[in-house]
């Protein structure tokens, strides 16, 4: 047998197993020797390419990989602050805040007292609106004080922190948002985010980390 | 313009180019829901094509890996440099930025080609994390010429595309004839032996042309 005809009959067995379900080619190229290996991949590349789409099962979806894909394909997609780099300065204009009002009354809210948690108070906002900040990680409390101040809901910021957002990730644009301006809601522009926001405060106390990153019940007994 | 949700039925008729279009005016509108309603059945129709193209190298051995990899590569190929085009320019653009996402996994493993990171793909600009092979490497090779498949592939009319499919499965150009007329595929009847032959070489050529072309623009 020579070698194309070995490598289109390991294909055939492959094409067939594939119909069937079997996504793994892994043992079809232990099949082949080391050197026809490269052509057989090549092959299984091809067919991988040009093969047609399956056609949408809502129970074969649900519990599948494809599902399990799906909700990475969700985690990568979005900017870990949703929507609060649009939403969060909309509503200061809206409400004709500064950024020194709002940091000052969401401090004294949280219990803020000394000048340290204050400016750490003010750091973790900033990640709020330049899209840095884990929403998932955000207390119901710090929400729900914002969401006061901004004369709306914590539930609606909420939401806001869990859409999809606008990121774009990698290269020189990590870390940048697009977000609307105050001033523009309708216009799009890109922020860079300065160096130093991405990481964590350095001073400020472990309580006011605490109901920035741990999760929707932090601070709750407080 | 307004984004109107269509029910699970309507989106199970939309083909692939207006399925990719409807995630991407999703994501433009922020209606997280519909994007990721949408995105699970982009991603039900070729994800195990996608799978079975990342478990064939050797070092991806755990499927949860695989499943990270595809998901990935999914997610940049929808993110915002992405403004829509059809599925064809879609689908070309994952398998790119899976070559590139496998390339970057099994450098992470350290057990890799050597190449530079590999976490960006923007089409038409200069990509600065391009991979330049660095004296070869089997699968990095090959990976110049998927890449130039997917570009070739997105072009083609589907029945071509199908006589491509059954070649690679190992079917003669007789048996391609014979297999594409039983399932009643356009234009199967008219074909002849020649004819398949001449899509596949074709095929080759046009990549192998287009590979040749993009190395004298470089």
């Amino acid at each position: 047998m020579d070698r194309q005809t070995k490598i289109d009959q390991v294909m055939k067995r492959f094409a067939a197993a594939w119909k069937e379900g079997d996504v793994d080619p892994t043992p079809y190229l232990e099949m082949v020797s080391e050197h026809e290996r490269g052509d057989l991949e090549e092959q299984m590349d091809l067919f991988l390419m040009t093969t047609p789409p399956r056609r949408w099962d809502p129970d074969g979806f649900a519990m599948s990989r494809a599902e399990r894909i799906t909700e990475r394909v969700f985690e990568a997609a979005r900017c870990p602050s949703g929507d609060w780099p649009e939403l969060i300065p909309a509503l200061m204009h809206e409400n004709r805040l500064k950024r020194e009002q709002v940091v000052a009354e969401l401090a004294g809210d949280l219990g803020a007292d000394t000048p340290d948690e204050l400016e750490q108070v003010g750091e973790y906002f900033h990640r709020m609106t330049w899209g840095t900040l884990d929403s998932s990680g955000v207390s119901n409390r710090v929400l729900d004080a914002l969401g006061k101040i901004l004369r709306t809901s914590g539930e609606a910021l909420g939401d806001a922190g869990r859409a999809i957002g606008r990121k774009v990730p990698g290269g020189e644009g990590e870390g940048l948002v697009y977000a609307r301006t105050p001033t523009d809601p309708g216009q799009t522009v890109a922020y860079g985010v300065p160096s130093g926001f991405d990481s964590e405060p350095h001073r400020g106390s472990e309580r006011i980390d605490r109901l920035f990153t741990g999760g929707p019940s932090a601070g709750a007994g407080d | 313009m307004t984004f109107r949700p269509k029910n699970e039925s309507e989106l199970d008729q939309l083909d692939d180019d207006d399925l990719v279009h409807y995630v991407v005016s999703a994501r433009e509108a922020g209606e997280t829901d519909e994007f990721v309603r949408a995105t699970g059945i982009l991603v039900f129709r070729r994800y195990e094509a996608m799978l079975g193209y990342t478990m064939k190298h050797e070092k991806i051995t755990r499927i949860v890996d695989a499943e990270d990899i595809v998901g990935q590569a999914i997610a940049h190929a929808i993110n915002p440099t992405f403004s829509g085009g059809s599925a064809g320019e879609f689908f070309s653009r994952v398998w790119t930025i899976l070559d590139r996402r496998i390339i970057d996994f099994l450098r992470k493993q350290g057990r890799s080609p050597q190449t530079s990171s590999l976490d960006s793909y923007d089409d038409g600009k200069p990509d600065p994390y391009d991979v330049t092979p660095a004296g070869g490497g089997d699968f990095v090779d090959g990976f110049v010429l998927r890449e130039e498949w997917g570009k070739v592939i997105a072009d083609m009319s589907p029945r071509n595309v199908e006589i491509v499919r059954l070649r690679a499965q190992g079917y003669s150009a007789k048996e391609v004839i014979e297999l594409m007329q039983d399932d009643g595929i356009d234009g199967a009847d008219e074909l002849t032996v020649a004819n398949v032959n001449q899509v596949y070489s074709r095929f080759k050529r046009d990549s192998r042309d287009s590979l040749a072309g993009d190395s004298g623009n470089a």
